[in-house]
């Protein structure tokens, strides 16, 4: 076959390996280092492989820190987060979507709008707000930041989604004596199911992995998610680098097996949209 | 007793008026058809019958209730939607007995109404199945059969078959005749194909950008429709539409043509002189003889038992079928026998029928 030497082909190929590299060389490495004793770590000679594989740095991390509390917390958080935003998103939604009423799509706008404004704008002033409320170092400031920021992507692709189903298969189930929320749950939300899955995704794991309102909302490991606790992991003068990759891993794992796991309604969501007009 | 009454019906969405004050009375066990051109208020009015649109004014009566703010369900119809509008995460079975389910119906009810729908139109093997594993005809037939499991005092369809491919069209066509004659479900049936309408209903309803232009059995607007639009609208092929000066000559009378032809009408017999009309002749009513008016032949389209000739008297377009196979070649003159036919006569400015 002559097309496997097309030099196109050959450039396309190259430049996948390269991202690839780039993506998957940091968790490489710290799955490497999480194996590897102290003195082999700091060791002028690379390897990816660890000469003396060990455990010591998990084991570290259960007895020195307490990650299980932490692992805890970043799931609670993120859990909540996302059920809480899911169903204002699907809500909120399928009123874009469906309902006529003035200044529909000047919200629709002024909720995607809030999109524009990085993350980091709102970190001073949500602080404030929660130390008045004596939210801070509580699940419920995280909670609140992390529906607020994942309600409106969420918003806008459940609705891009409910556009598509067709009015009439609604009208049908309401001449078939179904009320609106019965509409919604007995046949919207069913025929919904990989955008409703796709969206969860997203929300779990952007409130999994969030780092910035995670280490400035909390202050002690009762309520520290898992991102946070990392940080502060890395010391001042002296940092456990062993026992950073190992809990490293570990909290990375979770994000892994959710995507594998819905990887098929992933794409199926964020494309149906689009396919399925 | 009438099943359905539309009283004086008005819609607008905003400020666009679509339907101006319809009215209509359908007996108990009546098929009655909506045609008119796309975009004339077909579907809007069904829907505010269905109730899935508000009234703007006048009434709806149904059963001799007035509905206008009764809920859908409540007002004891059953629709059928151009799309089929299944419900797609259900089977045959669930999509059929869904309305009986929320009404929390005995199940030993539900299951007696499924099965016996079920049997009526040939799905008792479909059960099962999910709506995409079944072909367009099928689905049609799942769609009715969630409307018949219901019982409704009336029907309502929004063009169900043009969804169809043509060979399947006119079995479906035939399949809801028979369903009709076999429950005698009082039916409202959408329609912009007029042949759909003539070959199902007892009575047609003509509309035209939101007004009834006439309501009458199907033979009545065959036979005499009363405007031009009816006129031009109902039978196929269409009629041939022409406008001339209608004069006195000898005992009848005569058709100029503005480019030129007269037309000889000897039978037909005017009061007024010298009158702008519209003047109408079926195809079918019109014949090739020896004598008559002189006509340049445009296209032949043979299709079997029949041929249709288009040809030109003058600058007049002229359509008429012929029954026996004449060897009539494009471009050949022909002469077209006026004499004896049904002929319909209509007021140009007003568009009503005169004679
Ligand atoms: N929801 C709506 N909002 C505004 N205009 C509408 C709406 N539904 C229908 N119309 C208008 O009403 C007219 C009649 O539409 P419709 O009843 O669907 O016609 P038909 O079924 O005879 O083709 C059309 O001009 C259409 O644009
Ligand atoms: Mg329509």
């Amino acid at each position: 076959m002559t097309r496997a030497y097309n030099p196109w082909v050959m450039l396309r190929w190259a430049l996948l390996a390269l991202l690839i590299a780039f993506v998957v060389c940091p968790f490489i490495w710290m799955v490497s280092i999480s194996f590897k004793p102290e003195q082999e770590v700091f060791s002028k000679t690379l390897s990816i492989l660890p000469r003396n594989p060990t455990l010591a740095n998990y084991q570290m991390i259960f007895d020195f820190v307490p990650y299980p509390r932490f692992f805890m917390n970043s799931m609670i958080v993120a859990i909540v987060s996302t059920v809480c935003s899911l169903v204002a998103s699907t809500l909120a939604g399928y009123s874009f979507s469906r309902f006529r009423y003035k200044g529909r799509s000047s919200l629709a706008f002024l909720v995607l709008s809030t999109q524009m404004f990085p993350l980091v704008t709102g970190i001073i002033p949500l602080y404030l707000v929660f130390s008045k409320l004596g939210l801070i170092n509580t699940y419920w400031a995280l909670f609140v930041a992390y529906v607020a920021f994942t309600i409106p992507f969420c918003t806008w692709m459940l609705k891009g989604f409910f556009d598509t189903i067709p009015r009439e298969i609604e009208e049908a189930a309401v001449i078939d004596g179904c009320s609106r929320l019965e509409v919604l749950v007995r046949i919207v939300l069913p025929l919904s199911i990989p955008a409703l899955v796709a969206t969860s995704v997203f929300c779990f794991i952007l409130s999994w992995n969030e780092f910035l309102y995670a280490t400035v909302l909390t202050t002690s490991n009762d309520v520290r998610t898992l991102p946070a606790a990392l940080g502060i992991m890395i010391g001042q003068g002296y940092t456990q680098w062993g026992g950073l990759n190992a809990a490293g891993v570990l909290t990375t794992l979770p994000v892994i097996i959710v995507f594998v796991f819905f990887q098929r309604y992933l794409v199926d969501g964020l494309t149906a949209g689009a396919t399925k007009g | 007793m009438s099943a359905l009454e539309v009283k004086g019906l008005r819609k607008s969405f905003g400020p666009v008026d679509v339907l101006h004050g319809i009215d209509i009375e359908i007996t108990d066990g009546e098929f009655v058809a909506l045609v008119g051109p796309s975009g004339c208020g077909k579907s809007t009015l069904l829907r505010t019958i269905a109730g899935l649109e508000t009234v703007t004014g006048g009434a709806i009566l149904i059963g001799g209730r007035k509905v206008n703010d009764v809920a859908p369900k409540n007002r004891d119809i059953a629709m059928v939607f151009q799309s089929y509008a299944l419900y797609p995460h259900m089977t045959v079975a669930e999509n059929m007995s869904f309305s009986l389910r929320l009404k929390r119906l005995p199940k030993a009810e539900i299951d007696g109404r499924l099965r016996r729908a079920a049997e009526i139109l040939g799905l008792t093997e479909l059960l099962q199945r999910l709506p995409k594993q079944l072909s367009g005809g099928q689905r049609q037939r799942v769609a009715m059969g969630r409307a018949i499991v219901r019982d409704p005092v009336v029907f309502l369809f929004d063009e169900p078959l043009s969804n169809l491919d043509a060979k399947l069209r006119v079995q479906m066509r035939a399949e809801i005749k028979e369903l009709h004659q076999r429950l005698r479900t009082t039916t409202v049936y959408v329609t912009h194909d007029q042949v759909e309408a003539m070959t199902l209903a007892d009575r047609i309803v003509v509309m035209h950008s939101g007004h009834i232009e006439q309501l009458g059995t199907p033979l009545e607007l065959y036979d005499r429709p009363q405007t031009i639009f009816v006129a031009g609208f109902i039978g196929s092929p269409s009629m041939n539409l022409m406008d001339g000066t209608l004069r006195r000559a000898g005992g009848g009378s005569e058709l100029m043509l503005p480019s030129g032809p007269v037309i000889g009408l000897p039978h037909l017999s005017v009061d007024a002189d010298g009158v702008e009309v519209t003047f109408g002749i079926r195809p079918e009513h019109l014949s090739v003889s020896r004598e008559g008016v002189p006509a340049t032949v445009n296209i032949v389209e043979p299709t079997g038992a029949e041929t249709l000739v288009n040809c030109r008297i003058g600058e007049q377009s002229v359509s008429v079928v012929v029954r026996d196979r004449q060897p009539i070649n494009s471009g050949d003159t022909i002469n077209l026998k006026f004499e004896g036919a049904t002929v319909h006569l209509f007021d140009r400015t007003t568009g009503q029928r005169i004679g």
